[in-house]
C-alpha cells in the first residue's frame, strides 16, 4: 500500500513537472549569457547590443569565473520574480566552471520581464551562493532601483543592462577574489556517518560478499555497477559557433537578490 | 552439470546479487540521509540570518517615538521564543519540526505585521536604513522559502528512495526511517510582502 501511494505520488509529481516545463524555459542548446526569450519583444536589444553585451560578459567570465546571465522573458509562469530568477540560475546552473570539482557558485541572473501581463514589468537580480558576499541584496536593490528602472522608464534598455553589468563588475573587482566555498552541502560528503553504527553482522555480510565475489571470479559482479548519486552537472561546453564561452555549469542559487517593477 | 547443481548456483547467485544490492542501497541511503541533515542546517542558517536582522530593525524603529509599542514587542518576544528552540538535525521528528515551525511562524507574522504598520509612518519609510532593512528582510524571507523548498525536495527524494522495492527491505533492516517534511501552510512560506495582485492564477 505504501508503495502504491509513493508510486502515485511520483506519477503526480511527474505530471506536475511536465506541465510546468511548457512554460519554464529550458537551458538554451546554444549556451550564451544574453538570452532574449521574449516573443513579444524580440528587439528588446538589437543584435549589435546583444553582441556587445555578450562579449563583455564573456570576457568577465573568462577572467573571474563569474557569469552574469541576462534573461528576458514574457511570462513568469505564475512564480514570483525571485522564484523565477532563482530557478533559472539553479536549472541552468549559471556560474563559471573550472572543473567538475571546482564549482564556485559565482553566478548572477538578471531577469527582465518587459510585458505588462501578470502583475506588471519586472526586473530582478538573483545572486548565486558565492556571489552573495559581493552583490548583497541591498546592492542588488540599488542597481535595480537606481540604475536599471530609471533607464528602463526612459526606454534605454541597453544602457540599463550595460550599466548594471558595469556596476556588478565593479562590485566584484576585488584583487583577491577568494571565495569561501559556500556550505551548500548537497553534493559534499560529510565525514560523520557514525550515527549508523557498523554491527558485527554487517561485517559478516561483507565477508560473505567478498567470498562470493571471488568464487564467481569477478564475472558475476558485472551487473552491479554502483549507481552514483551526486549533483547533476551540465559540465559540457557547447562552445561551437566561434564563441569561446565555456558554458554554464558551476552555479547554485539560494534565493538571494532583489528586484523591482517599472 | 546436473540440475541440482544449477539450482544451487542460481540460488547462490541470487543471494550474491541481493547482498550487493543491499550494500549499494545502504550507502546511498546513508548519503541521502546526510543530505537531508545538511540541508536542514542550511534551513537553520537562513532562519538565523533573519533573526540577526532583528536587533537592527528594532533599534531603527525605536527611534520613532510614536511607533506602535505592541507591534514591536511582539517581534521582540517572538524572536526570544525562536532562539530558545534547539533542534537535533539528525533526528528531526514531527514534534521538533512543529515546535520550530510554530516559533518561526509567529516571528514571521509578527514581522509582517510590523511591515504593514510601518506603512503608516512616512518618516520611517523614507529612512534609508529602514529601506535597507526591508530589502534585507525580504531577501531573508526569499532565502527561507528557497531553502525550505530544497529541504522538502531532498526529503521527498530520500523518502521515495528508501520506500521503493527492493530498497524498502534494506531500509527496514538498517532502520532507515522516513523523514519529516515541512508542512506547507497556505501562504506561510511566502515573503511578508504585501501584494495586491489578483491576476495570479
Amino acid at each position: 500500500m505504501r508503495h502504491l501511494t509513493s508510486i502515485i505520488f511520483l506519477l503526480i509529481s511527474f505530471f506536475a513537472s511536465a506541465q510546468n516545463t511548457d512554460c519554464f524555459p529550458e537551458k538554451p542548446s546554444r549556451e550564451q549569457l544574453v538570452n532574449n526569450l521574449s516573443v513579444q519583444f524580440p528587439q528588446f536589444l538589437s543584435a549589435g547590443e546583444v553582441r556587445k553585451l555578450e562579449s563583455k560578459l564573456q570576457e568577465f567570465d573568462r577572467q573571474t569565473y563569474i557569469q552574469v546571465a541576462v534573461v528576458i522573458v514574457d511570462d513568469l509562469c505564475g512564480m514570483t520574480a525571485n522564484e523565477f530568477a532563482t530557478e533559472i540560475g539553479e536549472k541552468w546552473s549559471v556560474g563559471g566552471i573550472k572543473s567538475d570539482k571546482d564549482k564556485k557558485n559565482l553566478g548572477i541572473v538578471i531577469l527582465i520581464k518587459p510585458t505588462e501581463t501578470d502583475g506588471g514589468r519586472d526586473v530582478y537580480i538573483a545572486t548565486g551562493y558565492g556571489m552573495e558576499e559581493y552583490v548583497s541584496a541591498i546592492s542588488a536593490s540599488r542597481i535595480v532601483n537606481d540604475i536599471m528602472i530609471p533607464n528602463f522608464k526612459a526606454a534605454k534598455y541597453f544602457e540599463a543592462i550595460n550599466l548594471a553589468a558595469d556596476k556588478i563588475i565593479e562590485l566584484t573587482n576585488n584583487p583577491e577574489i577568494r571565495v569561501q566555498e559556500e556550505q551548500r552541502n548537497g553534493n559534499q560528503e560529510q565525514g560523520n556517518n557514525n550515527e549508523k553504527e557498523i554491527k558485527w553482522w554487517h561485517i559478516l555480510i561483507a565477508i560473505i560478499i567478498v567470498i562470493l565475489y571471488f568464487s564467481f571470479g569477478g564475472r558475476g559482479g558485472g551487473g552491479f555497477t554502483m549507481t552514483r548519486y551526486g549533483g547533476t552537472s551540465w559540465g559540457g561546453n557547447f562552445g561551437g559557433g566561434g564563441s569561446s564561452f565555456r558554458g554554464f555549469g558551476g552555479g547554485s542559487f539560494g534565493g538571494g537578490g532583489a528586484g523591482g517593477k517599472w | 552439470m546436473n540440475s541440482g547443481k544449477i539450482i544451487m548456483w542460481a540460488f547462490v547467485a541470487f543471494i550474491a546479487i541481493a547482498l550487493m544490492n543491499g550494500c549499494s542501497s545502504y550507502n546511498s541511503m546513508v548519503k541521502k540521509n546526510e543530505g537531508v541533515t545538511s540541508q536542514w542546517q542550511q534551513v537553520e542558517n537562513v532562519y538565523q540570518r533573519r533573526m540577526d536582522l532583528i536587533p537592527n530593525l528594532v533599534s531603527t524603529v525605536q527611534g520613532y517615538a510614536d511607533f506602535e509599542k505592541s507591534t514591536l514587542e511582539a517581534v521582540i518576544n517572538a524572536r526570544a521564543n525562536a532562539t530558545k528552540i534547539t533542534i537535533d538535525a539528525s533526528k528531526l521528528d514531527a514534534e521538533q519540526l512543529q515546535k520550530f515551525e510554530q516559533a518561526q511562524g509567529s516571528l514571521t507574522s509578527a514581522l509582517s505585521k510590523l511591515m504593514v504598520v510601518s506603512e503608516q509612518y512616512p518618516d520611517l519609510k523614507a529612512n534609508q536604513g529602514f529601506g535597507d532593512l526591508r530589502v534585507e528582510l525580504s531577501n531573508s524571507e526569499n532565502k527561507i522559502a528557497n531553502e525550505r523548498k530544497k529541504f522538502n525536495d531532498v526529503v521527498q527524494e530520500y523518502n521515495t528512495f528508501i520506500q521503493l522495492f527492493p530498497r524498502n527491505i534494506w531500509s527496514g533492516i538498517f532502520h532507515f526511517e522516513k523523514r519529516e517534511y515541512f508542512k506547507m501552510q497556505e501562504g506561510a512560506d511566502k515573503a511578508p510582502d504585501v501584494k495586491f495582485d489578483f491576476n495570479k492564477k
